[in-house]
């Protein structure tokens, strides 16, 4: 058997670095691509704890069920930044703020 | 007949509630309201007289009912009862209250301000001051006594002078302050006093004033009993409790140095209220005394009666020395008022029964006597609003039935024979100088400088009559004011006055015989041995 | 305590009673008769005085001569006490009577000529009865209480009186005066009174004879003080001379034979009560006023105040012989009252003619002798009547004023033992006052009656009729036959009457008193017949100074007194006041600053707080969706760690 743990490391540090894209990009379109690379990391992540127990698939099955939803999900998504892009001239979630407490 | 005495108190005050129903644009109503409920206390005050009975000490037409009674738990229940007699002391002052309050609705006819609140605050008034006079609950009697002050309050701060606001403000708070120490003792007395009618496992205390004369009515260890240790400073609880009361009563008394709001309330006040506060309210402070104080705690009576009789000295000098140099003529007749009120103080100190019997006439006799002065003073205030008496001069060539009317009511005032005044001052001096004799409680010099006192009232009033009355007429002030004599109103309200201090100067004992039982009866509770050191 | 005595007849109740109401009737009637009956009213009160004195003259009739005798009723019960009201008779309260209704009488009669100009002499008519009432009260009463009641309204009646004419503002003060120097006597009389009843328990008369007490003195010393205050005694005499400003029959009345006369007539009915302590002060100060009289008397230019200095002076005299001779005292009282009222009416008489005569010149002063001169000629019977009363004033033989001046000096020289005693030297004051007396009479008569005549006097009238009665009548009383069979003897009946002590016949004083009056005449003569007209001395002339006296140092210190007790009330006592309120209102408005700023304060602080604190969180609901999410993972990272790890 391979050892997992660096494959756990790369999933972690794959969902830390979409994490702090969610948080820190200014661009919508980036901020998907920041959830999809966060799915990307768990998804490595349920792979790789599959690969310890080979017996049960179900690593590998709950992965390809994530990937069929992070792809819907993106689709909705994108058009959801389509609209709101059409709506208020801007894909910069900062600006989109009219629910804020003005001051 | 009964429940006389409850017709006496709620007439007027019924009166004042059917009177706030009725518009105020009907003036005329209020007027003969308060008419018609003087002249019906007349008429009661006629039946309580027929069914007053024999003189001797006990109480008459006593009505009692329970009146609140409230369980307060673990401290046992909180009961004051509606306890209303009348005896000598009383029924003097309620036929003065009857008389006067009836002379003042004829003089408060011209009011035209705003009628409707005028008459009801009177009837108010009227109504408190009987319910003081009679009251034997303690409560109800403070109940009464604190009543008292509301409506003077607004009838000197509506209807008075140009420093209304001012005077009416200090009297009420004055004579409050001296109400709140009254209170602290009423306090304490309740609950020291049990009811003698109750069990001993259930001792329920009692505001009755009657039941507070017998010591042993007082409970064991509270703290107006006779062997309570309590002591602050240099006196005694029940010392404390008599001082307290002594300086309540001695506020409305007034006796000097607490009277300076005397001068200022009368002078602002209009000419009825002027009356019924000279010829009633003060004498509140004296019936409490006589009521209150010097029965429940004749050791502080006697105790402090050297001071008692030096207070009432003081008073008879001091305010005869300010009328003199008074110039507004009614703040002249309000410092003799001062001045007349000593006596009383003085015949009380003396506790011997010609001095307690002067002290009450004298409160009967000047209550008549300083109405007619108030209501002469307001003759002439009314027409002018000038109340300087160095401003006139020889008003006797235009107004000459008025100068008679002040010749009679100075003459009065100053103790001439023949009028009532002479009867109290006499039968208090005399009093006060015996005392010395025959309890040896007052030092026979007092007498002897309250004498002076008669000196000086002529002074002062033969002095006012010689420039205001004599010599050539004049009148320093508006020329368009004619200067007329009395007319028919002012004329009815002064001639029964006048005949009326003068049948009770030629017929002292009328009174006296009511007045003689009390006054036994209370030197004899001061004097008791048995009181004073059980 | 209600003692009757053997009363001789029923009718005595019912006369005393009418003799006493009878002039009350009158002040009645005089307030009651309207305007259209107004010249009635001088007629009708004269006419009930008439009626008085007859009832005075039966009740004189039916007591005189009887033991005493005391009907009363009771006043005041107080306690154990009981005062009285009522008559008590004896020879001297009936003698008095008669005398008091028999003057008031004439002068009824007198002021109906007198005052007819006087369209409102209704209050002069009824005060007149009202004072007879009250006299007649004070001679009758029964009881000191009673006595002290009718003392103080003869007082207020001669306040009424002296200030009758409304508009002289001079006649106000002087009854002002009047009233308030009696009312200093008043006082004594009232310590007397305490201190006879807080000793004795009684105030009837009747039951004090045979009393003594410890504080006898100072209770008789304290009556004398009233007498002081009513009969004009040294130093309280100097509302008298003031009192002139009366109209002049009420002089006769009251300030000659009346009211004067009432303390010197309780001198001698409660005779009984003064220790022999207190009648050397009483002797002194009689001595001292009789003197001053006299000499005040010589140095006056007004009419009614020479005569108001002579009664004065006679009046010394009376109070002096108390001690040793009470009856010479009452003999001499009345007397005196029958020729001093004449007097007064003559003087009322010449006043009247002068000021109708001069009634435009109002400068001149109508009653100053320097105006008068050779009278008799235009007035015979004034001049008649009033020499022979100035002749019974001064005490030339033939007249009663020579009896009873001599059994009065009979009666001190009879006490002398040395010469330079107390009896002594009081002695030698009396008989320079016999000596002064005609002096002084003699200047009037002189100045009034004779002399030049000066200018307009020869338009001056005799006085109307009903003016003239009077006046002869009282100058008949004057004369000896009223009082004495004999001119030179002192046995007269009249000390019978008055059961003084009579002597074996030393007879060497009337013949002594004549002389001396005799040589007092032509020194009069000799000074004043040439009517010098000299200022004298302020001293002399105004009342001794003791008015400036009284006013620099009684009035002056009372009025800076009262004026400091005002002041003392305004600013001290009303300071203090106001300084508890201020010091109240300023604890409510520290109060108010504590509740604003603390309670209120800490409240608004944590309302602050709350505020601040949402401020802060407010930042985490920003509006921003990266913070929102952002928030969220730590939250979940938080809570992930806490319940894995801990």
């Amino acid at each position: 058997m391979l050892p997992i743990e660096p494959l756990l490391y790369l999933s972690a540090f794959l969902f830390s670095v979409g994490l702090i894209v969610v948080f820190t990009k200014r661009n919508a379109i980036v901020i998907l691509l920041g959830i999809e690379l966060m799915l990307n990391g768990a998804n490595l992540n349920l792979v790789a704890f599959n690969r310890a127990q080979p017996e049960l698939f179900d690593g590998q099955i709950f992965a390809l069920f994530v990937i069929v939803v992070a792809v819907c999900e993106t689709a909705v998504g994108m058009a959801i930044v389509l609209r709101v892009y059409h709506f208020y001239g801007t894909s910069v979630p900062d600006q989109i703020s009219e629910l804020k407490e003005k001051p | 007949m009964q429940h006389l005495i409850s017709y006496l108190i709620f007439l007027p005050l019924g009166a004042a509630l059917l009177g706030l129903f009725v518009p105020s644009d009907k003036k005329n109503f209020f007027r003969l309201l308060a008419l018609s409920v003087s002249i019906l206390q007349v008429i009661v005050l006629l039946f309580i007289f027929q069914s007053y009975g024999a003189t001797d000490t006990s109480f008459r037409l006593v009505e009692k009912t329970s009146w609140i009674t409230m369980d307060v738990g673990t401290w046992g229940s909180f009961k004051a009862e509606y306890f209303v007699g009348l005896d000598g002391l009383s029924l003097s002052l309620v036929l003065l209250t009857v008389l006067v309050t009836l002379i003042a609705v004829i003089a408060s006819w011209t009011i035209d301000k705003q009628v409707k609140g005028y008459f009801i605050l009177f009837l108010l008034l009227n109504g408190a001051v009987i319910g003081s006079f009679c009251a034997l609950d303690l409560l109800l009697f403070y109940l009464f006594f604190e009543f008292m002050l509301l409506p003077m309050y607004f009838l000197i701060g509506i209807w008075g002078g140009p420093r209304r606001e001012y005077a009416s403000v200090k009297f009420f708070l004055y004579t409050l302050l001296g109400s709140i120490l009254i209170l602290v003792v009423v306090i304490a007395l309740y609950v020291s006093v049990k009811d003698p009618n109750g069990t001993s496992t259930n001792i329920t205390h009692t505001f009755n004033m009657l039941y507070m004369r017998d010591p042993s009515n007082f409970i064991e260890g509270s703290l107006l009993h006779h062997t309570s240790g309590w002591i602050l400073g240099p006196f005694s609880a029940r010392l404390w409790a008599f001082l307290l009361l002594f300086i309540g009563f001695a506020i409305k008394l007034p006796m000097v140095p607490l009277h300076t709001w005397l001068p200022d309330a009368h002078v602002e006040a209009p000419t009825p209220v002027s009356v019924l506060l000279a010829a009633l309210l003060l004498k509140i402070g004296g019936y409490g005394l006589l009521r209150l104080a010097y029965p429940v705690f004749p050791d502080g009576a006697v105790y402090f009666s050297w001071l008692v009789g030096l207070f009432g000295v003081i008073s008879i000098i001091y305010g005869a020395m300010n009328a003199l140099a008074s110039k507004d003529l009614k703040r002249l007749i309000a410092y003799s008022s001062v001045s007349h009120m000593g006596f009383v103080l003085l015949g009380i100190a003396s506790v011997t029964v010609e001095g307690i019997s002067g002290a009450v006439y004298q409160m009967f006799s000047h209550g008549i006597i300083s109405a007619m002065l108030f209501l002469l003073a307001g003759v002439i205030s009314d027409r002018t609003h000038d109340r300087l008496i160095e401003n006139y001069s020889g008003l006797s060539s235009k107004m000459p039935v008025y100068t008679g009317f002040i010749i009679v009511a100075f003459f009065a005032s100053l103790g001439l024979p023949g009028f009532s005044g002479f009867i109290a001052e006499i039968l208090t001096l005399l009093g006060a100088f015996s005392s010395q004799g025959v309890n040896n409680l007052l030092p026979v010099w007092m007498a002897i400088v309250a004498t002076s006192g008669l000196l000086l009232s002529a002074a002062y009033y033969l002095w006012t009559i010689q420039r205001m009355f004599y010599g050539r007429f004049g009148y320093k002030g508006d020329n368009t004011i004619t200067l007329s004599d009395l007319d028919r109103r002012e004329y009815s309200t002064l001639l029964p006055l006048a005949l009326l201090t003068i049948c009770f100067g030629i017929f002292p004992q009328v009174l006296l015989d009511f007045i003689n039982p009390f006054a036994e009866q209370i030197v004899r509770i001061v004097l008791d041995p048995d009181m004073l050191n059980p | 305590m209600t003692e009757t005595a053997a009363i001789p007849d029923h009718p005595l109740t019912y006369l005393s009673f009418a003799v006493l109401l009878l002039p009350l009737l009158s002040f009645f009637l005089c307030h009651v008769i309207g305007e259209k009956f107004s010249w009635l009213i001088s007629l009708v009160s004269t006419a009930l005085l008439c009626l008085t004195s007859l009832a005075a003259f039966l009740l004189y009739q039916g007591a005189y001569g009887n033991p005493e005798s005391v009907i009363s009723w009771s006043w005041i019960k107080t306690g154990n006490h009981i005062f009285e009201v009522g008559f008590l008779f004896n020879d001297q309260v009936v003698v008095m009577t008669l005398m008091v209704t028999l003057v008031s009488a004439l002068v009824h009669l007198y002021s109906i000529g007198y005052m007819a100009d006087d369209r409102a002499s209704k209050k002069y008519f009824a005060f007149l009865g009202f004072f007879t009432f009250a006299m007649l009260g004070l001679i009758l009463s029964s009881n000191l209480l009673l006595t002290f009641c009718f003392w103080e309204l003869v007082g207020f009646a001669s306040y009424r009186l002296i200030s009758y004419y409304r508009d002289q503002s001079k006649a106000a003060s002087a009854a002002t005066k009047a009233f308030l120097m009696n009312r200093v006597g008043d006082m004594g009389f009232l310590v007397g009174l305490m201190i006879i009843w807080s000793a004795t328990g009684s105030l009837e008369i009747s039951q004090l004879h045979q009393v003594s007490f410890p504080l006898q003195t100072a209770a008789g010393l304290c009556i004398f003080l009233g007498v002081m205050g009513k009969s004009a005694q040294f130093p309280l005499f100097t509302w008298l001379p003031d009192a002139m400003k009366a109209p002049t029959p009420v002089s006769a009345l009251i300030h000659a034979a009346t009211m004067v006369a009432a303390g010197v007539y309780l001198l001698v009915r409660l005779h009984f009560l003064f220790t022999a302590d207190a009648f050397v002060v009483i002797t002194w100060i009689g001595a001292i006023t009789a003197l001053l009289g006299a000499l005040a008397a010589l140095f006056q230019y007004d009419l009614k105040k020479i005569l108001a200095y002579s009664t004065m002076s006679q009046l010394g005299l009376m109070v002096m012989a108390m001690a040793v001779s009470p009856g010479a005292s009452f003999l001499h009282l009345l007397n005196h009252a029958f020729f001093k009222a004449g007097l007064f009416l003559g003087a009322g008489a010449i006043i009247h003619a002068m000021h109708t005569a001069h009634h435009t010149e109002k400068a001149l002063d109508v009653q100053d002798i320097r105006n008068m001169g050779a009278l008799r000629t235009q007035m015979p019977v004034t001049f008649f009547c009033f020499a022979i009363c100035s002749a019974a004033l001064a005490g030339l033989p033939l007249t009663s004023g020579f009896v009873s001046k001599d059994i009065l000096l009979s009666h001190l020289g009879a006490s002398v033992n040395t010469l330079w005693s107390q009896q002594g030297i009081t002695m030698i004051i009396a008989w320079i006052t016999v000596f002064l007396t005609p002096i002084y009479a003699f200047r009037l008569f002189w100045y009034v009656f004779f002399g030049q005549m000066k200018n307009d006097l020869v338009m001056l009238q005799e006085a109307p009729v009903i003016m003239r009665i009077p006046m002869m009548i009282l100058a008949l009383l004057s004369l000896t036959l009223a009082v004495s069979f004999a001119p030179f003897s002192i046995t007269a009946w009249a000390s019978k009457l008055l059961y003084l002590q009579t002597f074996e016949e030393s007879t060497y004083i009337p013949y002594i008193t004549t002389a001396i009056v005799i040589l007092a005449l032509i020194v009069g003569y000799f000074l004043y017949r040439n009517q010098p007209t000299r200022s004298r001395s302020r001293f002399l002339t105004q009342n001794f100074l003791l008015d400036s006296f009284y006013a620099q140092y009684i009035i002056q210190p009372f009025q800076f007194i009262s004026g400091f007790t005002l002041s003392l009330d305004k600013t001290w006592i009303d300071r203090g006041i106001h300084a508890v309120a201020y010091f109240q209102v300023s604890l409510s408005h520290l109060a108010g600053w504590f509740d604003r700023s603390v309670i209120d304060g800490s409240v608004n602080l944590m309302a602050g707080a709350a505020g601040r604190l949402g401020t802060i969180t407010r930042y985490l609901a920003a509006g921003k969706i990266q913070t929102y999410v952002l928030w969220a993972m730590l939250g979940l990272i938080i809570f992930m760690i806490w319940f894995l790890i801990l």
